[in-house]
């Protein structure tokens, strides 16, 4: 599909896929809002969703079904070391500027949880538009709040505008600190922004310059393939094909040849996941993988890797939420 | 000289080229094995390709995220 979102458009596409095409597995989306919509629609169908980077928490908590597995994480996982970092290195005070859709939302909310959760103390939460063209308005109302630290929560070319637009309004790093989720830095769109992304801060699972194997082995079959460096995006969706892979080989054959019950049964008794970067494991209860998570910050246009939040304090923080609605900060504070 | 413990007579320099050859050989076994044991990543695995199914992949909401996730799922079917 190609274009502005359109969720009613992306479900007819898939199940024109589910029932003319005749597929055994989604990997979709990279839309949040998308992704939940065909959560639903994979659901009906038992049609196996592999996530491979929508980020809302919703996925598996409140509309979570059985047919999804997340290979990214969700902003529950992403905000479990990541505010602590930010409070105790710029200060307490925040600032959440976020796209107003399901991924952003999603930000904002477990920023908001997160830095109240470290003591700190969230000034205000604004939302642009999805494709907004000019951030220029919302800028006034960050200086006047006078953060420590601004969290950005937009994904794709959206905050690339942003972050370049934020330099030139004199938002520049040394005055404004700024911290975004895994999706508010790909790195093979570093370079279109490379001055005005120097010191933002994220965190990823998977990151180009990970010092370990398989991750090299895997930068490197990329770039011989593509003629670039993978991002976070590219690994997992390279890992759920190969999740896919180990999932067909253990229940013997795709949902439709072995029944949805034993597919799903090979789901919840799968474990562990070797994947780019390194041990994961799919937890049975809401199939999020987990894996160890690296805070980074842009050096000289690399990822800087500044610590890392162990997989399994990951999975002790984020409790299993299935069915319960994420709490959404007060309306006052701009929600 | 006789070497009692083959059982032949050969030279000290063949006995102890055998012996440093067959300890060399026992060596690479032992980590040939220890490397096929070893769980695989998923660039490293030696993949034999199975059938999976037909997969979808429903991409192109968002800039270039599409294509990034695209290339991602190409590479490894």
């Amino acid at each position: 599909m190609a274009g502005r979102p359109d969720i009613t458009t992306a479900v007819r596409k898939a199940e024109k896929l589910v029932l003319e095409n005749r597929i055994d597995f989604l990997l979709s989306s990279e839309h949040s809002g998308i992704s939940l919509a065909l959560q639903d629609l994979c659901w009906r169908y038992k049609i196996p969703q592999f996530v491979s980077i929508s980020c809302t928490e919703y996925l598996p908590t409140a509309n979570f079904k059985e047919t999804s597995i997340f290979q990214n994480p969700d902003m529950y996982i992403q905000t479990v070391g990541f505010p602590r970092f930010m409070v105790e290195n710029f200060g307490k005070k925040c600032f959440i500027f976020s796209v107003d859709y399901a991924m952003g939302r999603a930000d904002a909310r477990q920023w908001y949880w997160g830095v109240l959760r470290e003591g700190g103390q969230v000034l205000g939460i604004s939302f642009a538009p999805l494709g907004t063209p000019d951030f220029t308005p919302w800028f006034p109302k960050i200086k006047a709040a006078n953060p420590d630290f601004l969290v950005l929560a937009f994904a794709g070319l959206d905050v690339v505008r942003c972050i370049k637009q934020l330099w030139d309004y004199g938002l520049t790093p040394d005055i404004l600190p700024k911290a975004g989720p895994d999706c508010s830095l790909l790195e093979p769109e570093l370079a279109l922004a490379e001055k005005e992304y120097e010191s933002h801060h994220t965190n990823q699972y998977f990151y180009s310059t990970m010092d370990i194997p398989s991750a090299q082995r895997f930068v490197k079959a990329f770039k011989e393939r593509w003629g670039e460096i993978p991002g976070n995006a590219s690994a997992y969706a390279y890992e759920n094909v190969y999740l896919i892979k180990e999932l067909v080989e253990k229940a013997g054959g795709t949902p439709r040849e072995v029944g949805w019950d034993k597919f799903h049964s090979v789901i919840d008794s799968f474990g562990e996941f070797l994947g780019v970067e390194g041990r994961k494991w799919l937890r049975p209860e809401d199939h999020r993988l987990f894996a160890d998570m690296t805070l980074l910050r842009v050096e000289k246009g690399r990822l800087k890797p500044m610590s890392v939040v162990k997989m399994d304090e990951l999975i002790k923080a984020v409790p299993v939420r299935v069915g319960q609605k994420p709490d959404d900060p007060p309306k006052e504070i701009g929600w | 000289m006789k070497n009692r413990r083959c059982g032949h007579i050969v030279s000290r320099r063949k006995y102890l080229t055998a012996l440093a050859g067959g300890v060399v050989g026992a060596a690479v076994a032992a980590i040939g094995a220890f490397y096929l044991m070893q769980p695989r990543t998923a660039v490293a695995r030696s993949v034999e390709s199975i059938r999976i199914g037909q997969v979808a992949s429903m991409t192109g909401f968002y800039a270039d995220w599409g294509t990034y996730l695209d290339r991602g799922a190409r590479l490894a079917v």
